[in-house]
């Protein structure tokens, strides 16, 4: 049981780390970066 | 066996860990700057996902929520996200739900409205359990699902569960940012109202309940609970070490039955079930384990 969870949690990381990269190589973050930095007027709730 | 009082080890387990919610806190808002300006941070380090369900409106607020950055990449032109999604199934199979119960700033939030001395009340069983799988629906729904799907006349989907339910939101952003700047007051409407009347709602439902928003409405818990029996953060119970007094079960302020299961998706790692065993059947699974029992298995 164990080392079934074993490789399920390397595999859920290794896919994690995968979409990461993924990210990064697309510019994704760049999207995160700008959404975070302004001022998001929906979750203040006036937009 | 303990030789201590349990109700001591309950008060430690929960000052312990108030201690970390409190650092995290801070560390994820750290910004103090951003509170008296009543602007938000616009450093590089907001490119990368906090944990927890952080608003990155928040004028302390030094990353982004992981939440909030997955449905604006929905809700924009590619419609698909990889790195957001990636962070969010990192925690997860890293911590599972202990993110909520020793990082989460808005839960801690809601662990300090509960310790206001009073009547406790929780909701019938019947009515609980379905409850529960609303924070499901939130993120299948307000998460994923509308952002991607409702588009306006440019091809910009909303970000609904920011915009229609999220309280951390409220609490954070709108309401430091609103005191600070009048100009952001003229455009209060109906649905600021709506989202400041369940603010209110939920923190005073916290006094009564135990973390109300956590159980039926957070999608971040509802992600990270589906990762609570993968993650490298586990419990262990050990049935044979156990007299089944139900000290756990009433140290467990999620009502969960942790004989049962105690690597439910509604556990959020408190470790009050693990402080209130006399028999240390409870205990932290060492990482990797190679047994399901027995000392190999063993941190404490």
């Amino acid at each position: 049981m164990d080392k079934k969870q074993n490789i399920i949690r390397i595999a859920i990381g290794a896919a994690s780390a995968g979409l990461i990269a993924a990210g990064l190589l697309s510019g994704e973050h760049l999207q995160v970066l700008r959404n975070a930095i302004i001022t998001c007027l929906s979750c203040i709730g006036i937009g | 066996m303990k030789s201590g009082g349990f109700g001591e080890d309950l008060k430690r387990a929960d000052r312990k860990r108030g201690f970390f919610q409190l650092i995290f806190a801070v560390l994820f808002n750290g910004y103090a700057a951003g509170f008296t300006k009543g602007k938000i941070f616009t450093g590089k380090t907001k490119a990368i996902c906090v944990p927890v369900l952080n608003c990155h409106s928040c004028p302390g607020a030094l990353g982004a929520c992981p939440i909030g950055s997955l449905q604006k990449v929905l809700a924009g032109s590619s419609r698909v996200s990889f790195y957001a999604l990636g962070f969010l199934m990192l925690f997860g199979v890293v911590l599972g739900r202990l993110v909520c119960g020793f990082l989460c700033p808005f839960g801690w939030i809601q662990d300090l409205l509960h310790r206001i001395p009073g009547k406790k009340a929780e909701l019938p069983e019947k009515i609980d359990r379905p409850a529960r799988k609303l924070k499901y629906a939130v993120l299948l729904l307000l998460v994923v699902l509308l952002p991607m799907a409702v588009r306006d006349e440019f091809g910009i989907g909303t970000t609904f569960f920011c915009a229609w339910l999220c309280p951390a939101g409220t609490l954070e952003a709108g309401l430091p940012l609103l005191a600070a700047n009048p100009e952001l007051r003229l455009m209060i409407g109906g649905q600021f109202y709506w989202k400041l009347a369940l603010l209110i709602a939920l923190l005073l439902w916290s006094v009564f309940t135990y973390r109300p928003f956590c159980r039926y409405l957070c999608p971040l818990g509802a992600f990270y609970g589906l990762f609570n029996r993968f993650s490298l953060y586990q419990y262990r119970f050990e049935s044979e070490k156990c007299t089944g007094c139900g000290a756990c079960a009433r140290a467990c302020q999620m009502k969960i039955d942790v004989t049962k299961n105690v690597n439910s998706a509604e556990c959020i790692r408190c470790g009050r079930c693990i402080a209130a065993c006399p028999e240390d059947a409870i205990s932290r699974k060492k990482i990797f384990s190679r047994t399901e029992t027995g000392k190999t298995g063993e941190e404490r």
